[in-house]
């Protein structure tokens, strides 16, 4: 099976770029080290904006909460759609549809590898 | 300096950058050409000619699909990474992981490409997803 990061569901198994996590807590800023992308636009970032509703919310934690629930592909499968406050949030904050990410995954929907079957 | 091109927008898009010129009292032409340039922000302009990865022979393209950072900016990389989580970046450690996303990010869109390639070429199994 192939290994996803948690939240933008990149295909790692052939990047082998998972950092190690060196004795890292289980802390929140510890679940993001799985993907560059990701961590990189998230910086310090805790909380978010949803653009529907203005209201602020916490981003959204792999650990503890269902991806499926929060977000669902675009019908290319090339783009992420937020569902819920927090989902839609969290595709701003860490603009899981950043030009690079867009064009990696075509690539892979090209040849069958995405969208990813996850929970 | 600047080029003139024509581009084919899908209504929907149009319709889009035609909002957002309303809101912001401006053409679309400008609107559109601030948006390209926002988006196309994280890569950098390498020198080297990059050859398509359908003009590659199969040994390039397997190289290529097997791409892996430098050790050495692997590490740096994950090291400014965290110091950017802990919010004790410096400014000359930000230009410093701008520039090595700018060399991941192509790297990622590189390898993505060249391992598709091999796929349709046969020449990488493509994975049960
Ligand atoms: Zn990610």
């Amino acid at each position: 099976m192939p290994q996803f990061a948690e939240i933008c569901s990149w295909n790692f198994r052939n990047y082998h770029l998972i950092p190690t996590a060196k004795g890292g807590t289980d802390d929140e800023d510890n679940l993001w080290l799985a993907c560059r992308l990701c961590n990189s636009y998230k910086g310090t970032q805790t909380h978010g904006r949803d653009p529907v509703t203005g209201r602020r919310i916490r981003l959204f934690n792999p650990r503890h909460q269902k991806w499926s629930r929060h977000f669902t592909w675009s019908e290319d499968s090339a783009q992420i759609i937020g569902k819920t406050i927090c989902g839609r949030a969290t595709v701003i904050a860490l603009q899981l549809n950043n030009i690079i990410a867009v064009m990696v995954r075509r690539e892979w929907v090209a040849v069958g590898w995405h969208p990813p079957k996850i929970e | 300096m600047s080029t003139q091109v024509t581009l084919t927008l899908p209504d929907e898009v149009y319709r889009r950058a035609e909002r957002l010129a309303q809101l912001s009292s401006r053409d679309v032409a400008d609107v559109l050409v601030d948006t390209i340039e926002l988006s196309l922000s994280p890569l950098g302009l390498q020198s080297e000619a990059i050859k398509p990865v359908s003009a590659l022979s199969d040994e390039e393209v397997m190289a290529l699909a097997q791409l892996q950072m430098e050790p050495e900016q692997d590490q740096s990389l994950s090291r400014l990474l965290d110091r950017q989580q802990a919010g004790t970046l410096t400014e000359t450690q930000r230009s410093e992981l701008l520039a090595l996303m700018q060399v991941y990010e192509e790297g990622l869109l590189q390898k993505a490409q060249a391992m598709s390639e091999a796929v349709r070429r046969g020449l990488m199994e493509p994975l049960e997803a």
